[in-house]
C-alpha cells in the first residue's frame, strides 16, 4: 500500500512536471514555428556558384561579382531549367559591396554552394589579406572552394559565355576536374591558401584564369592554365604551364595522385611523346654542410606517339628511352626550380616547412636569412622512369 | 541504496567517455597554443587526472558504504563539508554556463546566426532538466544508445580526414618551452580531463566497487585518445597556421570531408550527432548539482526542485560569457587556476583526511 | 467472486423463482422441468437458449436424464450427477450467483428437487469463427493460423505448439458486467518468478466494469500511461506467443479478442516480425537494418527535409540543389506549410482507406494518393520533392510491423516537423535527445523498454540486436548446457526506479 501511495505521489508530480513541460514547449513552438530568422526558402534563393572580387587601387573600391543560378520560369510546367545571371556591386569593403548586391537582387543569395572565387589581378596584388580574411571569416564561404587569380578584371571573366553553352560554374568545375589529365593548371583550396598565406618563409601557387583567344574562333574563351605565385601574402607574378606541372609533381600527394601528363622530347632522331604517371615522390632535405634538397621521383609511363620509326619492341631501346625521359624530366625540374629560386625567389614548394619539420635546430639559425639562403640551396632531382606499356601497336613499321 | 538504482562499471566507462568528449574538441585551445607539441600536454594532463581519480577512488574504497557527500561530512564535519560542497556547486555552475555558452556560440557562429542564444540555452536546459528528472540509470542507458552512433560517425570522419593528412603534423617535436607545455597541461587538466572530478559523487552508485577506478580510467583514456586524434587530424588537414587561428578548428577540418565529388559539406550531420552528445555533459553536471544541493540543504524530496535548478542553470548561463572573448579569457586565464581548488586540492585533502583517520583508528 | 450469496434452497420452485426474477425481461431464458408420474417436480434445467447447443441437450442430456431418473432407484441427486458425469465435466453449484454466472457462460444448470446443490455443465452452442490466416501479421514462411475470438480455441493453438506441462495458464475473470475470461500463460521453467508475481499483481488489481478487448488490459497494466509508445506487444499469431513464452515472457489471452498480449517487451521486438525467425539469418538481419532505417525515415523524414531545405542548404549536393530550385520555383507555400499540408492529406487518405467499405477502400488509397499527389504537383501547389518525401515517409511507416508503434511514430512526426521548421538540425538533435531519453526511461514490469548494450557477455549483446544462426540462439544454448530447468534471469535487466534513492 505504502509503495502504491508513493508511486501515486510521484505519478502526480510527474504529471505536473509533464504539463509544465508541455505548456512551455507548446508556447515556444507556436511562437517560433517556421518563422525563424534563419529560414531561407528554396523558392527565394539564387544560388551563387562563382564569385569575383576586384579592387581598384585608385578609388580604393571593391567590386563584388556573383555568378548566380536562377530557375528560368516561375511556372512548374517547364522545370529543370536554370538560367545564369551575373550581378556586381562596388563598395568600400568587400562586405559593403556584397551587401550592396542585396539592393540589386530580388532573391536571397546563397554562397554555400559557391566553389570558385576569382580574384582580379589588382585585388590579388594590393588587398589579398583583406580578401582572405573575408573568406575564412564568413560562414557561408566554404574553405574547400577554389581560388583563382584572373588576368584582367574578374568581373569581365564572369560575364563571358562558355564555349559549351553550359553554365559557367559547371564549365569551370569540369576544367578543374580535367586538371589531372593535363597538369598545366592548378586549383588551390582556400584552406591551403589561408594556411600558407601567413607563413613568412614560404610562398605558394594558386590557380590562374584567363581569357584565351583562338585564331580560328571569333569568341574569347575562359581557360584555366598556368598559375599565380604568392609570397608574403601578396600576388607576385604568373607561372607558366611548364612550371605549374613541376609544382604539381613536387606538391602533396593529393595533387599528383591521379595526375597523368604527357611530354615530348627528342630521342635519337625522332621525337617521342610519353604519358607519365607519378608513382612515388620524396623530397628530403639535409643540412650537413649547408642545406641541400634531394628530390626522388619515380614515374611509370606509356608510349604516346613516335615521330619516326623506333624499335620500341627491343629492351635496349626502351632502356635508352627511359634514360632519355628521366634526364629530360630532371632538366625540366631543375629549370623550373631555378626559376622559382633565382628569378622569383619564392619558396613555392615549401622547402622551409621541410627544414622546420626535420631539422628544427638548424632551422632556427636558417630562418633569419632564409630569403638569402633559399636561392642558393642546391637541389638534386633524381627521376626514374619506367615504360611499362607500349599501347596497342608496337610500331608502325619502317619505310 | 537499492541495487536497482546502481549502474554497472561498463556503463560508468561510457558515461565518463561521453561526459569528457562532448565539448573537448570544440575549441582545442591547447592545440592552438602548443601546435605539434600538444600531445605532451594531453599526456601530462591525463596523468594528473588519473592521479586525481585515484585519490577519489581511494577515498571511496575506504568508505564503501557511503556516498562521497557523506564521506565529506564524515571527514570534514558538517559545516566545513557544506562549504566544500558549495565550492563544487559553484564550479559546476561555471562549467555548465561555459558549456551552454560554447554550444550556443558555436551554433550562432556556424549554423543559425540569427537564432537568439537565450532561446537556444533555454531549450538545452529544458532537455537536460528532463534527463536529470529521469534519473541516472536512464541517462546511462541513453548514453549507451547514442554512443555507438557517435563513434561510428566520428570514425567515418576520421577515416576520411586521415586521407588528407600527408605530412606528420606532430613534427618537429619538443619545440616549446617547459613552461608552455606545463601551461598547456594545466589547460587540458582543467578542460576536459579535470571535469571528471564530479564523478567522485557518482562512484557510490556503481555496482562493482572494485572496478570503479579501472573502468573510469578506461573512459578517460578513450576520451584522451579521441582528443589526440582530433588534434592530429585538425593540425594535419587544415594546417598548423590555420589551426592556430580558427575559432573552431576541429569543425573547420570536418568541413574538409568529402565523399567523392558529389557528397560534401556533411558537417551538419556530424554537428547533429555531436549536439546530442554534448548534452550529456550538461546533464551529468546538472545531475550531480542536484545531488549536492539536496545534501547541502538537506532536502527530502528533490523532484520539485529539478526544474528550478534548470532555471538557475539557464539564468547563470544566460548572464555569463556574453562575448566569445569573455569565454576565451575565462578558459585561458582564470579557470585553469581557479578550478584547481575543486579539481586537485579538495581530492587531496579528502585522501589525506582519510589517511589520518585510518591511522587514528 | 461474490461473497454475500444466496444459497440454493432445497425447494426447486423457490430457486426457479429467484432465477426468473434475476433474468426478468430476458426472452432467451429457458426453464424446463422433469416431472414424476404423480406430477411432482423431479428436476429442472435452466439455460439461455441463445448460448447452448439445444440439439445436443435434447438428444442426449434430457433423454438420458429422463430415463435414469425414471428407471433407476436411489437418491435423485446422485442419479442426476452420475448421468451428467457421463456427458461432460460437471460443476457443483451451491449459490444462486454461481448458477447465474454458469448460465451466462453458456452452461446448463440442473437443479434436482430436494437437493441443496445444483449441477452445471457447459454446453456452448453458439457459432464461433473458424481459424483463419493472419490478417495483420502476414508472413511468407511461418504458420498460417491466427487467433480467433474464442479463448478455448486460442489456448489450444498455443498448447499445440508447446506440448509441455510447464505451460501454465492462470485464469481470471475480469469485468463486473462482462465477466470476461482472461488467461495468463507462461512457461514455469523459463519465467522469472518476480516478473510473474508482478504481472499477476497487476492483473489482479484490475477493476473494470466491462472488458471487451484486451487493449483495456494493456492500458491498465503498463507502467507508463502518458507515453505514445505501446509497451506491451500484441499479436494475432500463436507461433509468436509460443516463441515469446520460450523466452521467459508471459502472454495474456482474453476471451473475445483475437489478439494476445506479450509482456514484457522491448522496443526492438516491436520492430521484428515473427518472419525474422523463419528466414535465413543473413536476410533476417538485413531486414532488421532495413526496418531501423524505415523507423528513422518515418520519424524524421519530412523534418529532415525541412531543416535541410530551409536551414542547411549547404548539405544538399549542388546538382540536387539545382534540381530542387527549379522544381520549387513558383510554389506558393513555404516548405513547412507544404509539409504539414501533404502529411495531413496523407493521413486522411490512410484513415479513409482503412474505414471505407472494403470494396471501395482499395481504390481510394492507391488512386487517391496518385491523383492528389499528381494534381498538387501539376497545379503548382506542392513541389515534387515534397511529394516524394511524404510518400516515402508514409511507406516507411507501413514497413514497421507493429501497427501501434507505427501510429506513435506517425504522430510524433508532426511535432518534429514543427521543431525542424523553427530550429533546424539543432531542434532535431534536441528532440532526438528527448526521444531517446524518454524511450530509455520506459520500463515494462521492471524491464527497460530500450535495452542497452550489456557488458556482461558479448553473445547477450549480439543476441539482442542481431539474429544469430539457429545453432547459436538462446533456447538451443540453454538446453545444451543442461540448464533448461533453472529459472533464467538476465543480469542487470531488472532495474526498478526508486525515487527515494535517486539524487543521492
Amino acid at each position: 500500500m505504502l509503495r502504491n501511495e508513493k508511486k501515486e505521489v510521484s505519478c502526480i508530480a510527474m504529471m505536473r512536471m509533464n504539463t509544465v513541460k508541455i505548456i512551455l514547449s507548446i508556447c515556444l513552438l507556436t511562437c517560433t514555428a517556421g518563422c525563424s530568422a534563419d529560414v531561407t526558402e528554396i523558392s527565394d534563393i539564387a544560388l551563387v556558384t562563382a564569385t569575383g572580387i576586384d579592387y581598384d587601387k585608385k578609388t580604393k573600391k571593391y567590386t563584388f561579382t556573383s555568378y548566380c543560378l536562377l530557375p528560368t520560369t516561375t511556372s512548374t510546367a517547364n522545370t529543370g531549367k536554370l538560367s545564369d545571371w551575373v550581378v556586381s556591386a562596388s563598395g568600400s569593403s568587400i562586405l559593403d559591396a556584397a551587401k550592396k548586391l542585396r539592393s540589386q537582387v530580388g532573391k536571397t543569395l546563397i554562397w554555400q554552394h559557391n566553389k570558385f572565387i576569382i580574384i582580379g589581378e589588382g585585388a590579388a596584388r594590393y588587398s589579398f589579406y583583406e580578401i582572405m580574411d573575408f573568406m575564412i571569416r564568413n560562414r557561408q564561404i566554404r574553405i574547400t572552394s577554389f581560388l583563382f587569380v584572373s588576368k584582367g578584371r574578374a568581373v569581365n571573366l564572369l560575364h563571358m559565355n562558355t564555349e559549351t553553352e553550359d553554365l559557367l560554374s559547371n564549365d569551370l568545375l569540369g576544367k578543374v576536374r580535367n586538371e589531372k589529365d593535363w597538369g598545366r593548371s592548378i586549383s588551390q583550396s582556400i584552406q591551403n591558401i589561408a594556411n600558407w598565406n601567413t607563413d613568412p618563409y614560404r610562398g605558394f601557387v594558386a590557380g590562374k584564369i584567363s581569357k584565351s583567344r583562338h585564331s580560328f574562333k571569333s569568341k574569347d574563351a575562359l581557360s584555366l592554365s598556368g598559375g599565380s605565385v604568392f609570397n608574403h601574402g601578396k600576388w607576385v607574378g604568373w607561372l607558366d604551364e611548364q612550371d605549374v606541372l613541376v609544382v604539381h609533381l613536387l606538391s602533396d600527394k593529393s595533387k599528383w595522385k591521379n595526375l597523368t601528363f604527357s611530354e615530348s622530347f627528342p630521342f635519337h632522331d625522332s621525337n617521342v611523346t610519353l604519358h607519365f604517371k607519378l608513382d612515388k615522390q620524396s623530397i628530403q632535405c639535409r643540412d650537413t654542410d649547408g642545406p641541400t634538397v634531394d628530390i626522388h621521383l619515380s614515374l611509370t609511363s606509356t608510349v604516346g606517339e613516335i615521330e619516326h620509326y623506333l624499335s620500341v619492341d627491343k629492351l635496349d631501346t626502351i632502356i635508352q628511352l627511359e634514360h632519355a625521359a628521366s634526364t629530360f624530366l630532371e632538366n625540366k625540374i631543375k629549370h623550373s626550380l631555378s626559376h622559382f629560386q633565382k628569378d622569383l625567389n619564392v619558396d613555392v614548394i615549401g622547402f622551409s616547412d621541410l627544414f622546420y619539420q626535420h631539422y628544427p635546430k638548424e632551422w632556427a639559425a636558417l630562418k633569419h636569412k632564409w630569403s638569402d639562403i633559399y636561392p642558393t640551396i642546391p637541389v638534386q632531382a633524381h627521376v626514374t622512369v619506367k615504360i611499362d606499356k607500349l599501347g596497342l601497336n608496337q610500331y608502325l613499321g619502317d619505310h | 541504496m537499492a541495487a536497482q538504482n546502481k549502474i554497472t562499471h561498463g556503463q560508468l566507462s561510457c558515461l565518463v567517455f561521453s561526459y569528457l568528449s562532448g565539448f573537448s574538441t570544440l575549441f582545442l585551445s591547447e592545440a592552438a597554443l602548443l601546435k605539434q607539441d600538444v600531445w605532451m600536454s594531453y599526456l601530462i594532463g591525463m596523468t594528473l587526472a588519473i592521479g586525481m581519480l585515484w585519490l577519489l577512488c581511494y577515498v571511496q574504497w575506504k568508505h564503501p558504504l557511503l556516498t562521497m557527500v557523506e564521506i565529506s561530512d564524515k571527514l570534514f564535519g558538517h559545516w566545513v563539508s557544506r562549504l566544500v560542497l558549495m565550492i563544487y556547486l559553484i564550479y559546476m555552475l561555471e562549467m555548465q554556463a561555459a558549456a551552454c555558452r560554447a554550444l550556443s556560440t558555436f551554433y550562432t557562429t556556424v549554423v543559425i546566426p540569427n537564432m537568439p542564444s537565450n532561446q537556444m540555452i533555454l531549450l538545452i536546459i529544458l532537455c537536460t532538466t528532463y534527463a536529470t528528472y529521469l534519473g541516472l540509470t536512464t541517462i546511462v542507458r541513453a548514453v549507451q544508445i547514442t554512443l555507438p552512433f557517435f563513434l561510428v560517425g566520428i570514425l567515418i570522419i576520421c577515416f576520411f580526414l586521415l586521407r588528407d593528412v600527408e605530412t606528420n603534423p606532430f613534427l618537429p617535436q619538443f619545440q616549446h618551452s617547459f613552461s608552455e607545455v606545463m601551461y598547456g597541461s594545466l589547460l587540458s587538466l582543467y578542460f576536459p580531463f579535470g571535469k571528471l572530478v564530479v564523478f567522485g559523487f557518482l562512484l557510490a552508485r556503481v555496482k562493482n566497487m572494485k572496478k570503479i577506478f579501472s573502468s573510469s580510467i578506461f573512459g578517460l583514456i578513450l576520451a584522451a585518445l579521441y582528443l589526440l586524434v582530433s588534434a592530429y587530424l585538425t593540425l594535419g588537414t587544415i594546417g598548423i597556421h590555420l589551426a592556430g587561428t580558427a575559432t573552431f578548428p576541429f569543425f573547420s577540418s570536418i568541413q574538409m570531408v568529402k565523399f567523392g565529388e558529389y557528397l560534401e559539406r556533411i558537417e551538419i550531420t556530424i554537428i547533429g550527432i555531436w549536439t546530442i552528445f554534448t548534452l550529456f555533459e550538461i546533464v551529468v553536471l546538472q545531475y550531480v548539482f542536484t545531488i549536492l544541493l539536496r545534501h547541502v540543504f538537506r532536502i527530502k524530496n528533490m523532484k520539485p526542485f529539478i526544474l528550478p535548478i534548470g532555471l538557475l542553470f539557464f539564468i547563470s548561463a544566460q548572464k555569463s560569457f556574453l562575448r566569445l572573448s569573455d569565454l576565451t579569457f575565462y578558459n585561458l586565464n582564470i579557470a585553469p587556476f581557479s578550478t584547481m581548488l575543486p579539481i586537485a586540492i579538495i581530492p587531496i585533502m579528502l585522501s589525506i583526511m582519510t589517511l589520518l583517520r585510518k591511522e587514528k583508528t | 467472486m461474490v461473497l454475500h450469496s444466496d444459497l440454493i434452497h432445497a425447494s426447486n420452485e423457490m430457486n426457479l423463482n429467484k432465477l426468473r426474477q434475476i433474468f426478468s425481461d430476458n426472452e432467451s431464458l429457458v426453464i424446463r422441468s422433469l416431472m414424476n408420474k404423480n406430477g411432482s417436480l423431479l428436476a429442472s434445467f435452466v439455460y439461455l437458449n441463445i448460448l447452448v447447443d439445444e440439439k445436443y441437450l435434447n438428444q442426449h442430456l434430457v433423454r438420458k436424464l429422463n430415463e435414469d431418473l425414471y428407471i433407476k432407484t436411489g437418491p435423485a441427486n446422485e442419479l442426476a450427477l452420475n448421468t451428467l458425469n457421463s456427458l461432460g465435466t460437471v460443476i457443483e453449484l451451491k449459490h444462486i450467483e454461481a448458477v447465474v454466472s454458469l448460465i451466462t457462460d453458456a452452461g446448463i444448470a440442473v437443479m434436482v428437487e430436494g437437493s441443496c446443490v445444483a449441477y452445471g455443465i457447459l454446453m456452448p452452442g453458439y457459432e464461433t469463427r473458424a481459424i483463419e490466416e493472419p490478417k495483420i501479421e502476414i508472413n511468407v514462411r511461418g504458420p498460417k493460423e491466427s487467433f480467433t475470438e474464442d479463448l478455448q480455441q486460442n489456448l489450444s493453438m498455443v498448447h499445440r505448439k508447446l506440448k509441455t506441462p510447464d505451460l501454465k495458464s492462470i485464469s481470471y475473470v475480469i469485468g463486473q458486467q462482462s465477466q470476461t475470461k482472461v488467461m495468463l500463460l507462461y512457461l514455469e521453467n523459463r519465467i522469472d518468478p518476480t516478473l510473474l508475481a508482478e504481472i499477476r499483481n497487476k492483473i489482479e488489481s484490475i477493476q473494470l466494469d466491462v472488458l471487451i478487448v484486451n487493449a483495456q488490459i494493456e492500458e491498465l497494466i503498463q507502467d507508463n500511461i502518458f507515453t505514445p509508445f505501446p509497451q506491451i506487444f500484441s499479436t494475432e499469431r500463436p507461433d509468436r506467443i509460443a516463441t515469446a513464452l520460450g523466452r521467459g515472457k508471459a502472454a495474456i489471452i482474453t476471451d473475445g479478442t483475437p489478439i494476445a498480449l506479450i509482456a514484457p517487451t522491448s522496443f526492438f521486438e516491436m520492430l521484428h516480425p515473427s518472419e525474422d525467425l523463419y528466414e535465413r539469418f543473413y536476410f533476417a538481419n538485413f531486414l532488421r537494418v532495413l526496418r531501423l532505417i524505415c523507423l528513422f525515415i518515418s520519424l524524421f523524414g519530412p523534418a529532415l527535409y525541412i531543416s535541410l531545405t530551409t536551414f542547411h542548404l549547404e548539405m544538399i549536393p549542388t546538382p540536387l540543389m539545382m534540381a530542387f530550385i527549379s522544381s520549387k520555383a513558383g510554389i506558393p507555400f513555404p516548405t513547412f506549410i507544404e509539409a504539414i499540408l501533404m502529411e495531413t492529406a496523407f493521413e486522411i487518405l490512410r484513415e479513409a482507406s482503412l474505414r471505407l467499405p472494403r470494396a471501395v477502400g482499395q481504390s481510394v488509397s492507391i488512386v487517391g494518393a496518385l491523383i492528389i499527389g499528381e494534381a498538387a504537383v501539376q497545379s503548382g501547389i506542392v513541389s515534387r520533392p515534397m511529394v516524394i518525401v511524404v510518400a516515402m515517409t508514409g511507406i516507411a511507416s507501413f514497413a514497421i510491423p507493429s501497427f501501434s508503434t507505427a501510429i506513435a511514430l506517425r504522430m510524433l512526426r508532426f511535432p518534429f516537423i514543427l521543431i525542424a521548421a523553427s530550429y533546424g538540425v539543432f531542434g532535431l538533435s534536441l528532440s532526438m535527445f528527448i526521444l531517446i531519453m524518454h524511450l530509455c526511461s520506459l520500463q515494462t514490469f521492471g524491464v527497460p523498454f530500450l535495452e542497452p548494450v550489456s557488458f556482461n557477455s558479448i553473445r547477450d549483446t549480439l543476441m539482442k540486436y542481431i539474429l544469430l544462426p539457429v545453432k547459436y540462439r538462446e533456447n538451443v544454448m540453454q538446453v545444451k548446457a543442461g540448464r533448461a530447468d533453472a529459472p533464467q534471469r538476465k543480469k542487470g535487466g531488472f532495474l526498478h526506479r526508486n525515487d527515494e534513492d535517486e539524487y543521492r
